[in-house]
């Protein structure tokens, strides 16, 4: 009997193969895109899960705050992490720093191949012991023990050495330090919120100047975890910090610093310090990313709900048949369940080779690929195909009934089509389906929106027609005032300048002391000549830097030089600073004029405001703008602090610029490997979550849309066909097409109404509380409704419109007895 | 007097894969204005067949049927509705009332594709209720009803538009005797009061009310074609 049933079921699937196909097909685009997202998901929370010892793996981090302006830092002085395992081991049973200059790159060199290397760290030797990272080759526990030795992951060791054994050969560290390689770690999917390419020994930075920094508290460029010993909680060490502080910090920042230990496993979602290693995920999207994913699969099993009810239309009288001749009522409703459940099966088959297909073009939130598959983790697989199945089973379950609940003697009575008591259930699913499309368009249109005013937000700052050039370490931070003059020798160059920081992506925090508020850490940026002018920055009040050698030749302008401001100082660089009206403000100055003038001196300087530009947005748009200071640097000193040149290249010369800055970089500094980039390219790589958010829920809304359409259509087949004779009697007495059309569509129509009207305030309360996290936004304008809504209505119409038309259209004869 | 239905080698085929059956050939028949027709023949002989092709349910295949002295083969499926809305009633075997609506909701559509204002539409309601005696079940859905009264009720809603031909297709077909006559009765009184109609029937009993038979067998007519009416 199971055969023949599996027989009809088969003779009905493909009777139906258009609905067959979109019943599948729904289903699994539906397992795709959740399958998708969870992978998303798992890949988003599985960071950092795989070090041993990972609930005893804290990260040090340090706030220096005075009235809410400072920094809460990811990283901590030098000697903070031995100190506190030296003074505390019964608490503390083992550290390691990284440390990696603060600075973007770092140049790596073997034989004729240079590299500048932007994950490039040193570490104590306990790295491989606090840290779960494997060695393929290498002895892990020895590895990083001597000085100038270092371990590198397995593709950099192919991209530097090929086929070869990278296992003792030589690297130069900054075209000077030898580097030994005494392991290679192995590749795996695990992910930490520590992406690097080399970790070389901590001792090798003994020999390097840097190590006059080893007892300097004040310095915080060390990322710095601890391991707990094992009956120690977190607690326990947070009393400690107070006595650190006070024993060693120095007196002036003491009051204002606080130190704070942090779970390493809940970095990658949740710390957006100051100086974080790399970027890291968003807890936010995560569960925006998770939302999403169920809402895609409910949306899917409505879809399969409603076009297996209306598949069920059609074998009404085979069920009938089945039952008449003995078939129990539980006996139907297993079957047809177990039949959805193998077409759900199917699906899942189907969705996973849609995943496996797409996953090559997969990023995760940064923008990297998303390592995995879904057939690599056995555990997953078998719980999406269960999920699937079960979606299957449950998305069968109104089908089934509805089989199983006909009563034979409805068959003769014409009645077989009118079940009354599912349609309620039925407009409700198609409501919650619509719902979630139009959740998912309106947050498309906001997060797309709110990425555009973020990329192309007024900075105060000029971002166009600069390219950036990473100089840190390198010899052209010494000889800079010769690598300018080389580039403004160059026609296709109009300014340059050099910064310790990305203007606009990243700043530091110096120490700066006046009468009012005695010494604090400030958000600041120590800057060459000509920085105002190549930004274009505008100054409110007094007067740029001005170079004590007088102008430099090839600017043909005063810029932002004001004569009777040159009396103040007799050298800029020792002796000014620029400060933004936020700092006029916070400050108490009253006005900026009156800043002009004021004592805001470094620890051995003396220097005074020279002049107030306007708030520009020195970090991302994700923070208010806050005081900041610009600190000249000397022509002779606080050259370490000089990492990157920006040169605003003339427009339509940027090829030509950037081979001048080649040239002179091959001249000054043959060995070190040239790198440039656009300042724009990077700022707009600020939002890469946003415009991940952009991009996936743009895939999302044209799925969800496209699956509650497919339902829909699935449904209107239904409806329409349940409404067959009551079209017909229309016709009959005088109904002209399109008032049928108009009357079935509105059947549909005024669930896509329901929908809109429910949704909207919804989605603008979600889409408000989302805004209110980013300090500057659009604004929620009524167009995003108006469209959003609008696209659905128009849509969703055209689901319905096909049979609605079609079933108009027939004369009233074959409308009622169905020749069609 | 002009008929008010002709028809000249009228001819339906239903095409069902590959097969052709033919249900109805080269009818040529005349109805006049006031006349009370019957179609009889066989099972499966084209009666329900011919009595959609004249009462502008279907289409034929072939020929042409003139209402109202027009022809109607090139007429658009609009026109073909307005025809039916203003000129035509039709009374359905299985009664076909919607069930959604009320026995009065029902009687009252064709009136709302007409735009009847709606006090008018309620007195018209009231009014053909009353003559088909259903007043006192116009709350009622169909399913509460007995045959006999949804008959009843599907007259009505095919005349409450006062339509110059009804059509009535085996209209005492699910009915017992004495609904059936009851039936008869109304339809007959109706012919009287001018109404012209044309009824498929089985029983040669009922086609007696008629003035004239039509007689079918497999599709074509064997008499009565010619209508005899002054």
């Amino acid at each position: 009997m199971l055969k023949d049933w599996f027989k009809l079921s088969l003779s009905n699937l493909l009777k139906n193969r258009l609905y067959t196909f979109l019943n599948v097909l729904g289903l699994s685009i539906g397992v795709a895109a959740f399958t998708v997202l969870f992978l998303l998901f798992i890949h988003e929370t599985q960071y950092d899960n795989f070090h041993p010892n990972i609930d005893k793996l804290y990260r040090i981090t340090q706030e220096i705050n005075q009235s809410g302006v400072g920094e809460h830092s990811a990283s901590v002085p030098f000697p903070l992490g031995p100190t506190l395992a030296a003074d505390y081991p019964e608490k503390i049973k083992t550290f390691v720093r990284l440390f990696n200059f603060q600075s973007p790159s770092l140049s790596v060199s073997y034989d004729e191949r240079k590299f500048n290397e932007q994950r490039f760290f040193f570490a104590d030797s306990s790295f491989l012991q606090v840290f779960g990272f494997a060695l393929s080759k290498g002895n892990a526990a020895t590895a990083l023990r001597e000085s100038n030795s270092v371990i590198l992951t397995e593709a950099t060791a192919r991209r530097y050495f090929g086929k070869e054994n990278a296992l003792g050969r030589q690297l130069l560290f900054q075209g000077s330090i030898p580097l030994k390689v005494t392991g290679v770690v192995a590749e795996s999917p695990r992910r930490s919120h520590i992406d690097f390419d080399f970790i070389a020994s901590f001792t090798t930075l003994d020999r390097m100047s840097v190590s006059t920094f080893r007892d300097n508290w004040v310095w915080n460029p060390c990322w710095t975890y601890v391991v707990l010993q094992p009956d120690v909680k977190q607690s326990d060490i947070a009393t400690l910090f107070g006595d650190l502080i006070d024993n060693y910090f120095p007196e002036s920042i003491a009051a204002n610093v606080r130190l704070y230990l942090q779970p390493v496993s809940a970095i990658h979602l949740t710390s957006n310090l100051d100086y974080e290693i790399s970027a890291n995920g968003d807890i936010r999207y995560v569960y925006i990313f998770g939302g999403m994913a169920v809402f895609i699969l409910l949306i899917s099993v409505i879809n399969f709900t409603n076009i297996s009810t209306a598949m069920a239309s059609a074998r009404v009288r085979s069920v009938m048949v089945i039952k008449a001749i003995g078939a129990s009522r539980s006996e139907l409703f297993w079957f047809y369940l177990t039949e959805s459940a193998i077409i759900g099966g199917f699906a899942v088959i189907a969705g996973f080779i849609l995943v496996e297909i797409i996953s090559p073009f997969l990023t995760d939130l940064s923008g990297n690929p998303l390592q995995g598959s879904v057939l690599s983790e056995q555990n997953m697989l078998i719980g999406i195909l269960g999920a699937g199945i079960l979606s299957g089973f449950l998305a069968g379950i109104y089908p089934a009934y509805y089989l199983s609940s006909f009563e034979i003697g409805n068959l003769y009575h014409g009645r077989l089509l009118k079940v009354r008591s599912g349609r309620r259930s039925r407009s409700i699913l198609v409501v919650v389906q619509f719902s979630i499309s139009l959740l998912l368009f309106v947050t498309t249109i906001v997060s797309s929106r709110q990425l555009e005013f973020l990329r192309n937000a007024k900075l105060g700052f000029d971002q166009e027609q600069i390219v950036v050039v990473p100089v840190a370490n390198s010899r052209i931070a010494q000889v800079f005032p010769e690598f300018k003059e080389k580039l403004l020798n160059t026609p296709a160059i109009a300014s340059v300048t050099a910064m310790e920081e990305v203007l606009g992506k990243s700043y530091q925090t110096h120490e700066f002391y006046n009468e009012e508020k005695g010494s604090s850490f400030y958000p600041s940026i120590i800057v060459s000549h000509d920085f105002i002018r190549t930004f274009n920055i505008e100054i409110i009040e007094g007067r740029d830097f001005i170079s004590r050698s007088g102008k430099p030749q090839g600017y043909d302008s005063d810029f932002g030089v004001v004569e009777d401001m040159f009396d103040y100082f007799d050298e800029d660089e020792r002796n000014a600073v620029i400060i933004n009206e936020a700092m006029v403000e916070y400050m108490g100055w009253g006005s900026p004029i009156n800043a002009i003038g004021k004592t805001l001196s470094r620890r051995t300087g003396n220097e005074k405001v020279i002049g107030v530009v306007k708030n520009f947005h020195f970090s991302s748009l994700h923070k208010h703008v806050a005081p900041f200071v610009i600190d000249l640097a000397g022509e002779n000193i606080n050259r370490n602090y000089i990492k990157y040149v920006a040169v605003k290249i003339k427009p339509d010369q940027i090829s030509q610029g950037i081979q001048a800055i080649g040239r002179a970089w091959a001249a000054l500094n043959p060995l070190q490997a040239f790198d440039y980039f656009f300042l724009k390219e990077k700022l707009d790589k600020l939002y890469i979550k946003e415009q991940q958010l952009k991009h996936i829920s743009i895939w999302l809304t044209a799925i969800a849309i496209l699956l509650a359409c497919m339902g829909l259509f699935g449904l209107s087949s239904f409806v329409v066909e349940q409404q067959r004779r009551e079209i017909g009697i229309r016709k009959a007495i005088g109904a002209y097409d399109y008032q049928l059309v108009a009357y079935l569509g509105m059947r549909f129509l005024w669930m896509i109404l329901l929908s809109i009207a429910v949704t909207l305030p919804a989605s603008y309360l979600l889409m408000r509380q989302w805004l209110s996290s980013f300090p500057y936004h659009i604004e929620l304008s009524p167009d995003i409704f108006l469209i959003s809504g609008g696209i659905i209505l128009i849509v969703s119409a055209i689901a319905i419109a096909y049979h609605t038309i079609r079933a108009a259209r027939f004369t009233p004869m074959e409308t009622i007895v169905r020749t069609w | 007097m002009n008929p008010i239905i002709r028809t000249v080698n009228l001819t339906k085929v239903y095409a069902s894969g590959n097969v052709d059956t033919v249900a109805l050939r080269d009818i040529n028949l005349t109805v006049q204005e006031g006349e009370f027709v019957s179609i009889m023949g066989p099972s499966g002989c084209g009666k329900s067949s011919l009595l959609n092709l004249l009462s502008l349910m279907d289409k034929p295949t072939l020929g042409e049927l003139y209402f109202m002295d027009k022809p109607t083969s090139q007429l658009s499926d609009r026109q073909r509705a307005e025809l039916r809305r203003y000129h035509i009633g039709f009374v359905f075997q299985s009664f076909n009332l919607i069930e959604e609506l009320t026995v009065a909701e029902n009687i009252a559509l064709p009136l709302i594709y007409q735009r009847v204002p709606e006090a008018e539409r309620m007195h018209r309601v009231n009014q053909v209720m009353k003559q088909l005696d259903v007043l006192h079940k116009g709350h009622f859905y169909p399913m509460q009803l007995s045959g006999g009264h949804q008959q009843r009720v599907a007259v009505a809603r095919a005349i409450v538009t006062r339509p110059r031909i009804l059509f009535a297709d085996e209209p005492t077909g699910n009915l017992d005797s004495q609904h059936g006559q009851e039936v008869m009765e109304i339809l007959s009184d109706l012919n009287d009061k001018g109404t012209t109609i044309v009824m498929v029937t089985h029983s040669p009993q009922y086609a007696e009310f008629s003035q004239r038979t039509i007689h079918l067998f497999d599709g074509q007519v064997v008499s009565g074609a010619i209508s005899q009416f002054r």
